[in-house]
């Protein structure tokens, strides 16, 4: 994903609503780490967002935000972390993948285009391109799975 | 005496005695009067303590200054447990309880002293039985050892004001009222003086007569847990290096134990015969105690570590000390599954302590229609719910992403407006107000965009993105 305005929290938002909503009452937070503009409370509001569960950080580094994002994953009471970065390594991208097993988290990590052909741990990656009409989006990795264009139903 | 943890001297007075502003009639300040037995006056509650007070006119501001007095306080510990540092150059020690021990009040007194003559810093001295007074002794050079608390007044009249420590303004006003020494401006009025020099200065003034409590913050040591461990041969692979570093990290833990302390992180040298130290940063996710965590952080480190050339001796240090978070303690935290896990507070506390305090927050939407004024950060913690905003859902979606501030959209000829307008017109009544009319529009290739035109000017101005 190159810039932002590509459907890519529109992918998510339902995977993020669902995660926050648990039998126990006791609702998840969610941390979105560097988003590349001020997210706006209403929008959110509006699509069902728990908002007293949202947790915006702003570092001042990539090495700072890619630690705020490892101890938000594994901390335990995160359901997701958004991460926004230019780019990073891969033995970050290890470390974050380790603590978001440790802490039962999504982690979703937003990064610019050119990245798609490094390795990457993840168990999922995704690539979204603006299309003639509206966004594409074409799975790179699947863990156990097949990759490929995924058309858009519904 | 009170055995608090670190506040001490902080004994109550009774309400009527507290506030100089309140006292009615412009008094002089009398010298204090012995009082019966009976009567448990304030100058008889506070001749309970004893203070010893030290000046070192050599040390400044500077942080060299300051690790020095820091040491000196550590060699002060020795004769009483309350020793407070008063920056920048001076230690105050509370010596009641220690004249027993060292025989006499001028034995200990004279003990003290020679404690500051190994370091061949120049000290001057006094006691008296309030701290502002031993103080201000002190900055005046003069080594008065005074134990009754009525003499107190009579000790400090010929003090030059300059021992007070006021700014130099103050000074000034002082000088200008003719007033020289501190016995003149204890005969002043008490109204009089607060009002020219604010009641703070009463307030001190009677701290130093031992009539109010002046509560010091006790100096509690920086502990570190610090250990070495020398090899009679010297040690090549990195296998037996674990090996050596197992007892470590075991007293490291019992050391924390102990302190009901724990540590974010730990420090980790190696020496070699012809090379510079090997430094090893090792950094816990969370602040804590057990050894079974440590163990494994320090294992993970080792595991990736090349030894660059054989191993003389190692050295395991930890960071600062931390408060354990009450589960840490929970025996059975395990058992539940939860071991190691934080609660939400404490991972925005540990992120706030890392990237500041304005770097984390929360937004919340407001009841409001103009976009800039209907939401706001919310930066408190504790992390209680904030009241649900109440506004009414606006008919037309509304962006992800806000931009900061709306930017002019100049050629909008490959545009479509996709949906609007909505007229949003409001906040005449703060001067901020707008009128505008806002559409979603869209273009092939590019992402959907909040824009609005300014219904007066008539331009053009993205003011959010869709995604």
């Amino acid at each position: 994903m190159d810039a932002p305005g590509l459907g890519e929290i529109q992918l998510f938002l339902p995977a993020l609503v669902q995660s926050q909503r648990r039998s126990d009452g006791e609702a998840p937070w969610q941390v979105w780490i560097a988003p590349p503009h001020e997210p706006f409370a209403p929008a959110l509001a509006q699509q069902g967002v728990e908002l007293t569960r949202l947790l915006v950080v702003r570092p001042d580094t990539a090495t700072e935000a890619l630690w705020a994002a490892e101890q938000a994953l594994s901390s335990g009471v995160c359901a997701a972390v958004l991460l926004w970065l230019k780019g990073t390594d891969d033995r970050w991208l290890r470390r974050l993948k380790l603590a978001a097993e440790a802490g039962g988290a999504l982690g979703v990590l937003f990064r610019p285009e050119r990245h798609r052909f490094e390795s990457s741990p993840a168990t999922v990656r995704l690539l979204l391109t603006q299309g003639e009409r509206e966004p594409h989006l074409e799975l790179l990795k699947v863990q156990g799975g097949r990759t490929g264009p995924i058309e858009r139903t519904g | 005496m009170q055995a608090t943890a670190d506040l001490f001297a902080a004994l109550t007075l009774p309400a009527a005695a507290s506030l100089p502003a309140s006292v009615p009639a412009p008094a002089p300040l009398p010298a204090p009067t012995p009082v019966p037995a009976s009567a448990p006056a304030p100058a008889s509650v506070h001749a309970q303590h004893l203070w010893y007070a030290v000046v070192f006119p050599q040390l400044d501001q500077s942080a060299r200054s300051t690790a020095v007095l820091h040491r000196l306080c550590l060699q002060a510990q020795r004769f009483t447990p309350w020793v407070s540092l008063e920056m920048p150059n001076a230690l105050l020690l509370e010596i009641r309880g220690s004249v027993n021990l060292f025989g006499s009040l001028a034995a200990l007194h004279a003990d003290i002293d020679a404690a500051w003559r190994q370091f061949e810093l120049p000290a001057c001295s006094a006691v008296a039985p309030s701290s502002v007074a031993a103080l201000w002794c002190a900055r005046a050079g003069e080594r008065v050892c005074i134990e009754a608390p009525e003499r107190l007044a009579g000790a400090l009249a010929h003090l030059p004001v300059a021992a007070l420590a006021w700014d130099a303004e103050r000074l000034r006003r002082l000088r200008a009222l003719g007033v020289t020494r501190l016995g003149e401006l204890l005969r002043l009025p008490r109204a009089g003086v607060a009002r020219r020099f604010g009641p703070a200065a009463v307030l001190e003034l009677d701290r130093a007569l031992a009539r109010q409590a002046a509560p010091r913050r006790a100096f509690v040591p920086r502990e570190r847990f610090h250990e070495r461990c020398d090899f009679e041969a010297e040690i090549e692979s990195v296998a037996y290096l674990g090996a050596a570093l197992e007892p470590l990290i075991e007293r490291c833990a019992r050391f924390l134990r102990i302190r009901q302390a724990g540590v974010q992180d730990l420090q980790l040298r190696l020496w070699h015969r012809a090379r510079p130290t090997t430094r090893v940063r090792l950094g816990l996710a969370s602040v804590t105690s057990e050894r079974d965590r440590l163990r494994d952080v320090v294992h993970q480190k080792l595991s990736r570590l090349e030894l660059q050339a054989p191993c003389s001796r190692l050295e395991l240090r930890s960071g600062p000390l931390r408060p354990l978070a009450a589960d840490s303690l929970d025996v059975f935290a395990a058992s539940r599954g939860g071991a190691g896990r934080d609660t939400a507070p404490q991972l925005v506390e540990r992120l706030r302590a890392r990237l500041g305090e304005k770097a984390v927050y929360r937004i919340c939407a407001l009841a409001e229609h103009r976009p800039e004024a209907a939401w706001r950060r919310v930066d408190e913690l504790p992390l209680d719910e904030f009241p649900a905003h109440g506004a009414p859902a606006p008919d037309m979606p509304r962006p992800v992403w806000l931009l900061d501030a709306p930017a002019a959209l100049a050629a909008r000829t490959d545009w479509v407006l996709e949906q609007g307008p909505e007229r949003i017109e409001s906040g005449w009544w703060d001067g901020r107000g707008i009128a505008r009319d806002y559409y979603i529009a869209g273009r092939a290739g590019g992402p959907r965009l909040w824009v609005f035109r300014e219904r007066q000017a008539g331009t053009w101005h993205v003011h959010g993105l869709f995604a």
